[in-house]
């Protein structure tokens, strides 16, 4: 890129760089809850002092103040999310009463109440793409799309409040607005979009919680501050590797790194020469070349790569793809999608094994290259220090954590050459911002850090992707096989024995991810299977036709190996239900037999093929969607004509067959 | 080998062939296929008519090559419960549709191959297996087939599992 000519035909980035999920929610920088806190105890410590003269008392006060409010005043006050219920709770006092929250300046709590929307805003921008949101049973809506409709309420409520005559109507979407917020705190978030759409009617300007008493029981304060709490209870009890995707924690951060380079460099003043503009273009290159290269893991890196495309090609539309700025990261982002395709069920990405080590490691980056900015600065000790305890306590959670893949040592290893080097060269290395080995590196560093790419290099090896129940399932299937042998003889302890054993680890082993579920409900279904029809008793036939279409089409995204087996497993029991249907129509089922009656399995095994001889006689009466859509696409029609033309058909069909 | 000759009893039109002849010869099971003799197996193995039989037939993907006969009580006939699609492919879904749940004297002409079937079945007791050659002419285009079969009984019901090869479609 050249640099005498971005100023003109740039406009400066209007973009901030992307804050990364987890940092936002779980992380443990708080310096709003921090000076809050302080704030209220140095208040009570000044009020003690009853005896000192009043002009030292006011500049203690006023001391208190300024510290409060030089933290208040920058723009992104808030940084986490322990931060923004600290401000929750400030607003809470201050429209409670609290008197250490009433003494403050009158303008702080809608700074505060800002803050909060902007920081809000900055998660909900980082996450909306990544989860999705749950729906509330009682009212039938995920949460987000509550959030959305409230926040609508509001606004309508508000229009007709203008209009004295629309009493009756104001009432009406009162009631509603108080239902939807009390579902809404009856009920546990589950994804971190339910938990945004929570803090979001929390942060809403105009949200009941800031002109009432949260604690007065019933209320929409109350409500909503309880759903607030339990958001926060969610949002932090999450796996580091659900949140935020913490595998492309690398990639956000060469992303921040590359936006800061860029915002540095532009925001040179016009007609700097090019040697003074040199070193911010050459941190520009790298940081750039290193977005570029990095690989994505996850939807969330992909996107940040595309996102980073068409910043380029609205920065100039005559881009080609095959240019040499874009074709890497279209190349990345491809690579990362292929990965992610071929990945079975891909719903619930596993967590990386190390993801917390991962994790610390780019915290100790974030802080480490914090520290080198500020140091630059002539930066007071004090000033320091904070940077310093957080880098202390990543150190310290890195050495207690124990490793579990190449990838948590690396980590460990390169946070040790750094610590026993004591040299800046080895963070460079580390960081991965010195291409080269450097030259003052003895024998003992050479050793070390052989060993850290050893490591590095044995961590990007494929894993085995399937998870132990994965794996458990495939030693089951065998297991079954051979205990079905016809070949083997009739003495059959030894199988029995294994499968009741591996039976027994399916049971026990943890869902680690979506195949696991599925690998679970397999094993469910075959044992229910299995045992026969008097397992499914009338009581829970009914939750069985709906739960088979979604495991039904949860099966396509099994592994190959195991999809077969569990269609034909799902196959079974729709048979069963089917000769359960037929069994009570048969008045069979209304008497409860399942225990005090022997189960009469002859007839009930000539209710199974029955019940499978209707349905390889007959076409489904409703078309499969794939059927739609084969039969619109051949036509030339709509999915909705091809429907109607199937359902005639089936019809005449059935008339035919009678 | 045994030659028996069905003439057709009354003459109801022109569609219908003259003569039906089906010729049954009785084999040890070590001729049958493989898939027949595991069948057979597993029904051993099983002893009673249970819900495992059907499964095993489901999840090897059995089913489709066996038509089964039960009866629901000592005097009732035997009615088919489940046609295979072998049987299907010579006899028409049609066919199917129209005796599934009847007893074989439903339609007189195109039960033959059937009847015959079952009054070996008739006669075998329960827990027995037993494999028949069978070939057909006079019933639409002529076919030779083999059938693997199995009986239970339990309280005076019957059935009947008949696992079908169709051998040659002439």
């Amino acid at each position: 890129m050249k640099t005498d000519d971005h100023d003109t035909r740039r406009p400066q980035p209007q973009r901030k760089p992307l804050d990364p999920l987890r940092g936002l929610l779980l992380g443990t920088a708080a310096p709003f809850a921090g000076a809050y806190a302080a704030y209220h105890a140095e208040t009570a410590r000044i009020g003690k002092m009853t005896d000192l003269p009043g002009d030292e008392f006011g500049a203690l006060v006023n001391a208190k103040d300024e510290a409060f409010t030089s933290v208040v005043r920058s723009p992104d006050s808030l940084c986490t999310i322990a931060d923004a219920i600290a401000a929750v709770g400030f607003l809470r006092d201050y429209i409670t009463g609290d008197e250490t929250a009433t003494l403050v300046d009158i303008r702080f709590p809608p700074a505060i109440a800002d803050a909060l929307w902007s920081f809000l805003a900055r998660v909900h921008e980082s996450a909306k793409a990544t989860e999705g949101s749950t729906i509330i049973p009682e009212l039938g809506m995920t949460f987000t799309e509550a959030a959305d409709r409230r926040s609508a309420l509001y606004a309508a409520v508000k229009d007709i409040s203008d209009d004295e005559a629309g009493d009756d109507e104001v009432d009406k979407l009162c009631e509603e607005e108080n239902r939807i917020i009390h579902a809404i705190a009856a009920i546990q978030p589950q994804t971190v979009a339910d938990c945004l759409a929570v803090l979001q009617l929390v942060g809403d300007k105009d949200t009941a919680l800031q002109h009432s008493d949260v604690h007065a029981p019933g209320t929409m304060a109350a409500a909503l501050f309880h759903a607030t709490l339990s958001a926060a209870a969610v949002l932090s009890s999450m796996p580091a590797g659900m949140v935020g995707h913490g595998s492309d924690a690398e990639l956000v951060s060469l992303y921040n790194r590359l936006i800061e380079a860029e915002s540095t460099l532009n925001s040179r003043a016009p007609g700097t020469s090019d040697e003074e503009l040199e070193p911010f273009v050459a941190a520009f290159r790298d940081a750039d070349s290193a977005f570029r290269k990095a690989p994505a893991r996850s939807v969330a890196g992909i996107a940040l790569k595309l996102r980073r495309f068409w910043d380029l090609c609205e920065e100039d539309p005559s881009i080609a793809p095959q240019a040499e700025d874009v074709i890497d990261l279209l190349k990345t982002a491809n690579e990362a999608a292929e990965r992610l395709s071929a990945m079975p069920a891909g719903m619930l990405p596993a967590a990386h094994a190390d993801a917390e080590l991962l994790d610390l490691w780019h915290q100790y980056m974030d802080l480490s290259r914090r520290w080198d900015a500020m140091a630059k600065t002539s930066a007071s000790d004090e000033e320091m220090e904070p940077l310093g305890k957080a880098i202390d306590r990543i150190d310290d959670r890195m050495t207690e954590l124990p490793a579990l893949t190449m990838a948590g040592v690396a980590v460990k290893m390169k946070r040790l050459m750094i610590r026993y080097t004591e040299a800046p060269w080895a963070v460079d290395m580390t960081f991965g911002d010195m291409p080269e080995p450097h030259t003052d590196m003895d024998s003992r560093d050479w050793m070390i850090w052989k060993a850290i790419q050893d490591a590095e290099r044995l961590a990007q090896q494929p894993q085995a992707s399937a998870s132990s129940l994965t794996a458990i399932y495939t030693r089951w299937r065998e297991a079954q096989a051979r205990y079905n042998d016809p070949n083997l003889p009739d003495d059959q302890d030894e199988a029995t024995k294994e499968l009741d054993e591996i039976e027994r680890r399916l049971a026990l082993e943890p869902v680690q991810c979506a195949t696991d579920v599925f690998v679970k409900l397999a094993a469910l279904l075959s044992e229910l299977h299995t045992v026969g029809v008097p397992v499914i008793d009338a009581e829970h036939k009914e939750a069985w036709p709906r739960l088979l279409p979604i495991t039904e089409a949860a099966a396509d995204m099994l592994p190959p190996d195991v999809r077969g087996p569990f269609k034909d497993m799902m196959a079974g029991i729709r048979m069963t239900i089917a000769a359960m249907d037929e069994a009570d129509a048969k008045g069979r089922l209304h008497t409860p037999a399942r225990s005090t009656q022997p189960a009469d399995t002859f007839a009930d095994t000539i209710a199974a093929f029955e019940a499978e001889a209707a349905q390889a006689l007959s076409l489904p009466s409703t078309p499969t969607l794939a059927m739609v859509e084969a039969g619109a696409a051949a036509a030339g029609i709509d999915i909705e004509q091809a429907r109607a033309i199937y359902a005639a058909m089936a019809e005449a069909y059935k008339k035919e067959a009678a | 080998m045994a030659v028996i000759t069905f003439p057709a009893t009354q003459d109801r039109g022109a569609l219908r062939p003259v003569s039906t002849e089906v010729s049954i010869q009785r084999l040890a099971m070590s001729s049958a296929t493989e898939w027949q003799r595991q069948i057979m197996t597993e029904c051993r193995r099983q002893g009673i008519l249970n819900p495992a039989v059907f499964a095993y037939l489901k999840a090897n993907r059995l089913l489709d090559r066996c038509t089964l006969l039960a009866s629901e009580g000592p005097t009732s006939p035997l009615l088919f419960k489940f046609i295979g699609v072998p049987t299907l492919s010579v006899l028409g879904r049609a066919w199917g549709r129209s005796v599934l749940g009847q007893p074989e004297d439903i339609d007189p002409h195109v039960e033959f191959a059937h009847s015959i079937g079952m009054q070996y079945v008739e006669a075998i007791g329960a827990g027995e297996a037993l494999f028949n050659r069978i070939s057909v002419t006079g019933v639409g285009r002529p076919f030779v087939y083999t059938h693997a079969v199995y009986g239970w009984s339990d309280r005076g019901r019957r059935a009947v599992l008949s696992c079908i090869d169709v051998h040659t479609l002439h």
